[in-house]
């Protein structure tokens, strides 16, 4: 329409030249008169009528931009059928926040969306699509708008982590191949720090100017104060009906964090739900302005709860508020301890050999509801190793390869390995025979390394430890252990050195990261000749966490974070149903299928009529509230394009119709003008006559 | 309406066109001769170079000392014993020379042609009454005037020079000739004044009244050196300029192209836009006009070829009588 005024202008030139049209000349006797006032008046009228056609220029021009103005605030123009129009819709765990208005940022951007629809013209096309869609949507642009009502009805909140610029960039591909058509981006987000992390701009996304525009809503500049359960680990993943620390096991680590511009002082209650119904409850006072808070609390753990106790830690009813986690509950723990048993070994009858050592450590006491068989390594089946939790191998230099096959598969499915190197062999082949195993690239030393003195062992402090639970008590432990004997691995990254020598050499390597399980290498042998540790206060605990402590690491494999692509590695079989608490479910031979929602999610495993129980957690960053100024959004989105504010061009429009009405105003104002100054400048064809001569006078 | 003669030929049904009862009867009051008479009261002072023409008594003075004792008047001093003397007016058989512009700018008129009037070569061309035409309307009346007057006329017309001319002449037939001659001559060259002075100055000796009949569109030093000229001669002029309505109100509705009857110059222009400027030049041109005939002691008339012949004919004979009798008083 503005070409069209502008074309307009063309109008009054167009009549100026056609009224310099040919027409019969008049034949005129006072040339010189004529020719002599046109002279006088030429620059004059030159003037004038530059004057006027300027005037008349800008008047078709004025009516066309105010014209224009609505017609492209409405879009006709940009919506055309060689234009398609892309409304990405923000259903992002955060827009499904519902504030005191009972209105979500989900339906303010459905209602934004529905707006540009109505707004268009009725052959454009659309392209609805959700910020976060678990299943990849195959939905055409249509025009319809039944269906794309439909669609957009359709869309609702997910927890899944969004992912804007992934989706911007299939866009820009589609831009790219569909380049006959013009585009149309809509942006419909209030880009809280849980939809977009602008932390790192976007890379390799430029859209095309000339054939794509691109709009964003604003981002929201409305604080919301809200507690999101960040993580909660519990201290003890286990715990053993009868056993003697259960008032540890019932622990838990809870991290919060709080969104708002500046969260004043208040109070938070932290609630702990299973699923029979037992609940705590903790109480934490937040400081003015504190944002982050870690906390103690107890779980309402129970030993007369089933096998797996899901429990959820709550803040509040919004799912990042919520933080779902299981702790097992098991009658004992059953362990097998991979020892020969020699008929003349002295240490055997006097009861200080590494499998006895290892069994009292075990059961220090004897209601510790541990179960301790002793198998020969040549005969180990893999049905030993069904209802096992834990194996501790002290012959390695006796298993044949088919039993490292089994040892390697129970340590995928979650089992917990200790390996100590045999008390009687200075040459250990059988580290070879372990890194085939359990595809490890270790490198050692085969001769034992021999410490004539002995060697004090240190605890080295790593994040995350098996041993954090005795971590500060195992500098005074380790203080007189003394090795003598060892053996030099060294893990490389494919472990945690968890306790070295006085030498550097790693005494207890922890290795997670293939399979579920935990793989515990001690390096010197249980055996009052290689080390004094069996004799030490040092053992039992050691033992016992390395035991409870590599079951734990492996129950917590269990907990999955929204949009972890591995959750079939947490289920032991490869066919039936992953079930939700609501009765929903998946699939799991399906590669379609997607953990869609936080939760507890639980399914059969081949063993028995066991269940296994995975705790779905929302992704903290998704949940995270905290606004994000618009610099920082433009800065973000700089990369891709010009983007555009959708309410800024609203006001811009509104603003637009006080341009029109000046548009109109000036319109007015110029035709005034045109018309005073065309009857000053073209005298009035009523003319006085005019009387000549010096008759004329007398 | 009364006829010079009695037989009607085609052109004098033509002729009688001009001849409207309503001129006629305007202009009859009025006699060529006055500024002829005016001419004798000057020469009275001097010397008659019309003597032996006819005269007759105008008034009584008193005898000063060297008048010619023939022209005492005796009855009077018989009855007052008072020398007097009689004064006369020198009458004399006027030779009026009409002078009628047949240039290519006579050729312009905007007024539509009626049934009944009179028609020329131009407004055969033109279906419009032009300059041509009044003037010619105007050349016949006079000339009927003076003709009913005894009085010689002649006729010129001219363009570049004279193109056509009719000897003086008091003869019956003589105003049928110059309304034949009106009517059949072209309307086509430029206009020379100066060089047509010449012309006719070297055909007249005698002194005569011109009137010449233009539309005095040339130059304002061509229309000062013609007018010398027949003042270097002596002779009176009467100047009737001729225009048009159009080119004297120069009223048009928009933007027209103009193209000159006698120059090639061309020009598109909105007319409405230059009026004011036009009829500054062209009332500044006419001023001129005017102040050099009244320089030279000669009659100038703007005649609107809109209008009738008549009353503005009558008004220039009116003042000439007026300023007549105001010399005679005198």
């Amino acid at each position: 329409m503005a070409a069209l005024g502008a074309a307009c202008i063309s109008i009054p030139i167009i009549i100026h030249l056609l009224s310099r049209r040919q027409r019969p000349p008049i034949e005129w006797a006072a040339m010189q008169f004529i020719i002599e006032a046109w002279r006088n008046q030429r620059r004059r009228l030159r003037l004038q009528n530059l004057l006027l056609l300027l005037v008349r220029c800008l008047i078709p021009l004025l009516l066309g931009f105010a014209l224009a103005q609505p017609i492209l605030n409405s879009s006709t123009l940009l919506g055309t059928s060689n234009t398609i129009n892309h409304i990405i819709i923000d259903n992002s765990l955060v827009s499904g926040y519902t504030d005191e208005s009972g209105t979500s940022p989900l339906e303010s951007n459905i209602g934004s969306a529905k707006e540009i629809i109505q707004a268009s013209d009725d052959d454009d096309v659309f392209n609805i699509i959700p910020l976060v869609a678990v299943e990849t949507p195959n939905q055409n642009p249509t025009g319809d708008r039944e269906t794309l009502w439909n669609r957009l009805d359709r869309i609702e909140s997910m927890q899944h982590p969004a992912d804007v610029e992934r989706v911007l960039r299939d866009i820009s591909s589609e831009t790219t191949l569909d380049s006959d058509r013009g585009h149309n981006i809509y942006l419909l987000t209030e880009f809280r720090r849980g939809t977009v992390r602008i932390d790192n701009s976007i890379q390799d996304i430029e859209f095309n100017p000339a054939r794509t525009t691109l709009r964003h809503t604003s981002p929201t500049s409305i604080p919301i104060d809200i507690v999101r359960v960040i993580d909660a680990e519990p201290v003890r993943r286990i715990t053993l009906r009868g056993g003697g620390i259960e008032s540890l096991v019932s622990q838990c680590v809870v991290r919060l964090e709080r969104d708002g511009s500046r969260p004043p002082s208040s109070t938070t209650t932290i609630r702990a739900i299973n699923q029979s119904g037992g609940e705590t409850e903790r109480i934490v006072t937040w400081d003015d302005g504190q944002r982050e808070m870690v906390v103690d609390m107890v779980l309402p753990v129970s030993p007369d709860e089933l096998t797996i106790s899901p429990i959820v830690i709550s803040t509040g009813p919004f799912p990042s508020q919520n933080f779902h986690t299981t702790v097992e509950v098991e009658e004992s723990l059953r362990v097998i301890i991979l020892d020969r048993d020699q008929v003349d070994d002295e240490n055997r009858s006097s009861g200080s050999d590494p499998g006895t050592w290892m069994e009292r450590a075990l059961l220090p006491t004897r209601d510790i509801p541990i179960d301790v068989r002793r198998i020969d390594p040549v005969s180990l089946s893999l049905t030993d190793l069904l209802d096992t939790d834990a194996i501790f191998l002290l012959r390695p230099d006796l298993v044949e390869n088919k039993t490292w096959s089994d040892i390697s598969l129970f340590l995928e499915e979650g089992g917990t390995v200790m390996i100590t190197p045999p008390r009687n062999r200075e040459v250990h082949d059988w580290i070879g025979s372990m890194n085939e195993a359990f595809d490890l690239q270790w490198t050692y030393q085969s001769d034992t390394v021999l410490h004539e003195e002995g060697v004090k062992m240190n605890y080295v402090d790593t994040t995350d430890s098996i041993l954090d639970v005795i971590a500060p008590e195992l500098p005074s432990l380790t203080e007189p252990v003394r090795v003598t004997k060892i053996v030099d691995v060294d893990p490389g990254l494919q472990g945690t050195i968890l306790i070295e020598d006085e030498t550097g050499r790693p005494v207890l390597v922890s290795e997670s990261s293939r399979g579920m399980g935990v793989l515990l290498v001690l390096t010197t042998a249980m055996d009052l000749d290689w080390t004094s540790l069996p004799a030490k206060p040092l053992m039992v605990p050691l033992v016992q966490e390395c035991l409870r402590g590599g079951i734990q690491r492996g129950l917590a494999r269990r907990t999955l974070t929204l949009g972890d692509d591995d959750w079939r590695d947490q289920t032991d079989r490869s066919n039936g149903d992953l079930t939700h608490s609501d009765g929903s479910f998946i699939a799991i031979d399906d590669p379609e299928s997607t953990i869609d929602k936080s939760g507890f999610w639980s399914h059969r495993t081949g063993v028995g009529n066991d269940t296994r129980v995975i705790a779905v957690n929302t992704d903290p960053q998704s949940g995270d509230m905290d606004i994000q100024s618009a610099e920082s959004i433009e800065q973000w989105l700089g990369g891709t394009g010009e983007w555009t504010i959708l309410e800024e061009e609203e006001e811009e429009e509104s603003g637009g119709n006080e341009l029109i009405w000046f548009l109109l105003v000036m319109l007015a104002f110029l035709l005034v003008i045109e018309s005073v100054l065309g009857r000053l400048f073209s005298p009035p064809d009523e003319m006085e006559p005019i009387r000549i001569g010096p008759n004329q006078n007398q | 309406m009364s006829k010079p003669s009695g037989e009607q030929s085609r052109s004098d049904r033509r002729a009688e066109a001009y001849l409207a009862p309503e001129t006629l009867a305007q202009l009859s009051p009025f006699e060529m001769r006055a500024r002829m008479i005016v001419e004798g009261v000057r020469s009275g002072l001097h010397q008659s170079p019309h003597q032996g023409m006819a005269v007759e008594f105008d008034q009584h003075r008193g005898y000063v000392p060297g008048d010619d004792l023939r022209h005492l008047d005796w009855k009077v001093f018989g009855r007052s014993d008072r020398l007097t003397i009689k004064q006369y007016q020198q009458e004399t058989n006027l030779d009026v020379l009409l002078m009628v512009d047949a240039s290519a700018s006579m050729r312009f008129g905007t007024n539509p042609i009626k049934k009944g009037w009179g028609r020329t070569d131009a407004s055969e061309r033109t279906g419009s009454w032009t300059k041509f035409d009044h003037a010619v309307a105007t050349s016949v009346a006079l000339s009927w005037l003076s003709l009913q007057q005894s009085d010689r006329v002649g006729l010129f017309m001219f363009s570049d020079g004279i193109d056509q001319m009719i000897d003086r002449s008091s003869g019956q037939g003589q105003w049928r000739r110059i309304v034949s001659k009106l009517n059949s001559s072209p309307v086509d060259h430029g206009t020379n004044l100066i060089k047509t002075a010449d012309q006719v100055l070297g055909r007249v000796s005698n002194r005569s009244i011109f009137v010449l009949l233009t539309d005095f569109l040339v130059e304002p030093e061509q229309i000062q050196s013609t007018l010398a000229r027949f003042r270097h001669q002596r002779q009176d002029v009467l100047c009737l300029q001729i225009l048009d309505d159009q080119e004297i109100n120069f009223r048009f509705n928009g933007a027209e192209s103009f193209e000159g009857l006698e120059s090639d110059q061309k020009l598109k222009v909105d007319p409405r836009s230059i009026r004011d400027e036009y009829i500054k030049s062209l009332r500044e041109h006419a001023d001129l006009i005017s102040s050099t005939c009244s320089q030279f002691g000669f009659d100038h008339l703007l005649m609107n070829s809109h209008e009738s012949v008549g009353p503005s004919l009558g008004r220039l004979l009116a003042r000439r009588s007026i300023w007549l009798k105001r010399n005679r008083a005198g």
